[in-house]
């Protein structure tokens, strides 16, 4: 079977650890536990054309006392680049990242997603944030944890990415 | 890299003993397609004592997908917290040509950092919502 690693980098407290617990285990928790380091996850992803495990690096969020270590990303397939729609510093922190990545690990697949759209009406992020970010050629999903909006979707077309050897 | 100290035995011993004891090390030796081709230490801890010469290491350590056949010369990843409930310091060395891993548990530690960490999280997030407040009591963006 094919096995490939998957990590989820982006901000503290964009919600990428309440992502994995929504895809992996269906359950949400409202309250904010921070992550330190790496904690692993693994998920079998089926779909018509193919079966993969994934395997879930879920990486501490960037803050001002730690940076992401890009150690952590060596060996991904992929990664989904996580962005707070209620923090548009998240998306600064998002962007710089993804250059760490692409300077450190290389150009591998990534899917933008913009959490907490439950939260839509708090949201900083704007259409225009959005629209420069297509035009960058990110694909960016828009996914809630609390409600289950977008998760399942953005896993599968990350796995889809890693399939068809897309290039981020 | 940084050239090592060159402490008396006595100290190095003793550094040593104390960071393998307290850390419960495990080592294992890899060739470059991610084989084990020898082991040691305290494999039990981490869910390794059924691991065989010939063997896939990420068929054991599941979050080594991916490192092979390109692993790191020299990496520290600290606190990779497994399924199992296990807090690892992986560390890759190089040494005369061949690829160890070195396995430490963290579990204590991790607790003393994740306090530090959530505090400051909390803290941080605290100041970005009151910042935001201030702007529109303000009118500005």
């Amino acid at each position: 079977m094919i096995q490939k690693k998957v990590c989820m980098v982006g901000a503290f407290a964009t919600g990428k650890t309440s992502l994995v617990a929504r895809f992996v285990k269906g359950i949400y928790a409202d309250k904010y536990q921070t992550t330190v380091g790496v904690k692993i996850d693994k998920k079998l992803v089926e779909t018509e054309r193919f079966t993969m495990n994934m395997i879930l690096w879920d990486i501490h969020g960037e803050d001002e006392f730690q940076n992401v270590r890009m150690s952590y990303l060596r060996g991904a397939a992929a990664y989904l680049l996580v962005i707070d729609g209620t923090r548009r510093a998240t998306l600064d922190v998002a962007l710089n990242l993804r250059a760490k990545v692409s300077e450190n690990i290389g150009d591998i697949p990534f899917v933008g997603v913009i959490s907490k759209c439950d939260l839509q009406a708090e949201w900083e992020i704007t259409e225009q944030d959005i629209a420069l970010l297509k035009e960058k050629k990110f694909d960016l999903v828009r996914t809630s944890a609390k409600t289950d909006v977008g998760i399942e979707r953005c896993f599968l077309q990350l796995a889809d990415k890693i399939m068809s050897g897309a290039p981020s | 890299m940084a050239k090592a100290v060159d402490l008396p035995d006595a100290i190095a011993h003793y550094l040593f003993t104390r960071a393998t004891q307290r850390q419960d090390l495990a080592y294992l030796q890899v060739s470059p397609d991610g084989c084990i081709l020898s082991s040691g230490g305290t494999l039990a801890k981490y869910g390794l004592e059924t691991a065989k010469v010939g063997d896939a290491i990420d068929q054991h350590l599941l979050f080594l997908t991916g490192f092979f056949p390109h692993p790191p010369e020299q990496a520290g990843m600290p606190y990779i917290q497994t399924e199992q409930g296990a807090v690892i310091d992986v560390h890759f060395i190089v040494e005369s040509g061949k690829q160890w891993i070195l396995l430490f548990d963290t579990a204590n530690e991790l607790e003393k950092q994740q306090q530090f960490q959530q505090v400051a999280n909390d803290a941080a997030l605290l100041r970005q919502q009151l910042t935001k407040q201030i702007d529109a009591a303000r009118g500005s963006p």
